[in-house]
């Protein structure tokens, strides 16, 4: 095992890795943003170094910085969390180059993921169902209109090099292609650097499920069931649990092994997901796959017990993987609530400044990650995710009721501080996805918006 | 210090107040930040700000010292055995280059961002330093 990690993020997940790493007796060292001097992280890790001032641009996303930071405190292996680096396939190979383990798959696994494109190739020759769209590329509206023109209105065209709910439009007949088209590409090139674009069928009714995948650098694999992902605001996701409600085991069943075949057919290392929509009728297309821990791992880590961080520490080291895909086994029903900075009234638009009063849920099968803690100033410099509650009980309504208590039991005020908590509650009263029903159109209609 | 830069700072002050102020007092030589908000009779001090690390604001400390604009390796010559950039008692100009940074290989010139006379030399050559680290202190009143 390693000596030394440095865990290359900020925010919750760079606390979720530290603690990981205490865990296992990992000295930990966490790089900060002037923004960021005054995080958790800072104070709970053996070392600290600061690496660059706020914008991300200098610090998180700064890549000599943070490998000179890694050579300066000596440490052995880099964690890049989620977001920033995490899916960089530059910064793995850089890492590699120095010496410096990246933990998370190797630089070319990242690099043909990443691209979706590639990616649906890759897994579409492996096997795994894909929504019909196009074969490759598409490079101009008019291309982008033959092929829904073959596969039928409406579509979605999304950037090749997209992610985190970016990049991405809905097209409902050929006179919003060229509009569309052109506003995808300029957000792409902005955002991603790359313009390539790609059309698939648009699943309005759908729901968001993912496979988690655990590989060793020796060949096994094996997936750990599903998180449902539906409760979505303009892709991003609000809520998640484990398991997906309503989906029959023959069907779970189905998709980890059909991921289990396309990550070892991309050659995976780590811990990865998958992510596929589901039909009405439970078929299931493969969408992309992420290089990285998701935000919503803990879900999985209370249903099946294994803590995925110190897993994917373990394999980066070389570790095997012990168990067999048999003794994967779930129990129960775990919920997470994303508790962001947003005011919900005012389209959920960002409302950071200093957490004066914090007050967290305790009690029976409740956990919250957070690196927030009373005089915390939220900086606006960086995503809007101030702490997540998961919580566990046997079944989906007690995990439910178990979810509604906890928030009833957050409290987090100060000036200009608004939290998403009080309308996540109103996802939880609602009919429909207490039924277990809901698909990713769920929030728009809580809301009384377009989607 | 131009109009525009300190255009640009005064804005990045004011995006940092918790609610708008209603004076705003700036004053460039011996720099000094009044901020005074409408049910306050005393103005507050907020700390000094250079024009390097306006960010920093961490009191008045900063304004002592040349600090490191990045992770790396800090040299103090050239190359090995070769005279320092400065030493104690050189006076440097602002824009003047006073070591190097090594990162990932590359060797970054480091340039004060003000003038004065070294003080002291904080950091040894060859030393690793984080970004934003004190490298010099320096004496701005003897010059």
């Amino acid at each position: 095992m390693f000596d030394k990690v440095l865990i290359a993020n900020r925010g919750e997940i760079a606390m979720r890795i530290a603690r990981a790493c205490r865990e296992l007796g990992i000295k930990a060292v966490a790089v900060y943003s002037t923004e960021d001097r005054n995080s958790s992280v800072v104070s709970y890790a053996d070392e600290a170094v600061h690496i660059g001032p706020g914008p991300a641009k200098r610090s998180y996303l700064n890549i000599p910085a943070i490998v000179e930071a890694a050579r300066k405190t000596h440490s052995a292996a880099i964690h890049p969390g989620y977001g920033f680096l995490s899916e960089d396939a530059d910064f793995a190979e850089v890492c590699e180059q120095n010496g410096l383990v990246f933990v998370g798959p190797p630089s070319d696994v990242i690099a043909q993921l990443g691209d979706k494109c590639a990616a649906r190739r890759l897994m579409a020759g492996a096997g795994l169902p894909i929504l019909p769209g196009s074969h490759g590329p598409v490079l101009t509206p008019d291309e982008a209109l033959a092929v829904a023109r073959r596969i039928g209105f409406p579509v979605i065209i999304k950037a090749a090099t997209g992610g985190g709910g970016r990049g991405m439009r809905v097209v409902h007949d050929e006179s919003e292609m060229a509009g569309a088209f052109k506003v995808v590409s300029g957000e792409s090139r902005a955002v991603f650097g790359d313009s390539r674009l790609y059309v698939e069928r648009y699943v309005a009714s759908a729901r968001h499920i993912e496979v988690q995948i655990l590989c060793d650098t020796h060949g096994k694999a094996v997936h750990l069931g599903v998180r449902d992902c539906s409760v979505q605001r303009r892709h991003q996701k609000l809520l998640e649990e484990c398991p997906a409600p309503r989906l029959p085991q023959g069907v779970v069943d189905q998709m980890g092994e059909a991921s289990v075949v396309g990550a070892k057919a991309a050659g995976y290392v780590g811990v990865g997901t998958f992510e596929f929509l589901v039909d009405e009728t439970c078929d299931f297309f493969f969408m992309e796959a992420n290089c990285r821990i998701q935000v919503e791992h803990p879900v999985t880590e209370l249903v099946f017990g294994i803590d995925l961080v110190q897993e994917q520490l373990r394999v980066a080291a070389g570790g095997r993987l012990t168990s067999e895909q048999s003794d994967v086994v779930g129990r129960g029903v775990a919920m997470e609530c994303r508790i962001n900075v947003e005011d919900p009234s005012r389209s959920f638009a960002p409302a950071p400044g200093r957490i004066e009063s914090f007050v967290l849920p305790t009690g029976p099968f409740v956990r919250v990650d957070t690196h927030g803690y009373p005089g915390y100033r939220m900086p606006a410099t960086y995503d809007s995710l101030l702490a997540k509650v998961i919580t566990w009980a046997p079944t989906r309504d007690q995990a439910i009721a178990r979810m509604e208590r906890a928030l009833g039991e957050f409290h987090a005020t100060g000036p200009g501080i608004c939290t998403t908590a009080e309308f996540l509650r109103r996802v939880l009263a609602d009919e429909e996805f207490r039924s277990g029903a809901h698909d990713t159109g769920l929030v728009s209609r809580v809301l009384g918006e377009a989607p | 210090m131009d109009l525009a830069e300190l255009q640009k700072h005064a804005l990045e002050l004011l995006a940092q107040l918790e609610r708008p102020p209603c004076i705003l007092r700036i004053q460039v030589g011996e720099i000094s930040v009044d901020i005074t908000w409408a049910d306050q009779t005393r103005p507050a001090q907020v700390g000094v700000i250079s024009t390097a690390v306006a960010e920093e604001a961490d009191g008045e400390a900063l304004g002592r010292y040349l600090t490191s604009p990045g992770v790396g390796v800090f040299y103090h010559a050239r190359e090995p055995g070769a005279e320092p950039f400065v030493a104690v008692g050189s006076v440097v100009r602002p824009g003047e280059q006073i070591g190097i940074l090594e990162a990932m290989k590359l060797m970054i010139p480091i340039e004060a961002d003000r003038g004065g006379r070294i003080a002291e030399v904080l950091k040894g050559d060859g030393e690793p330093v984080e970004y934003g680290e004190p490298l010099f202190v320096l004496d701005v009143e003897e010059v």
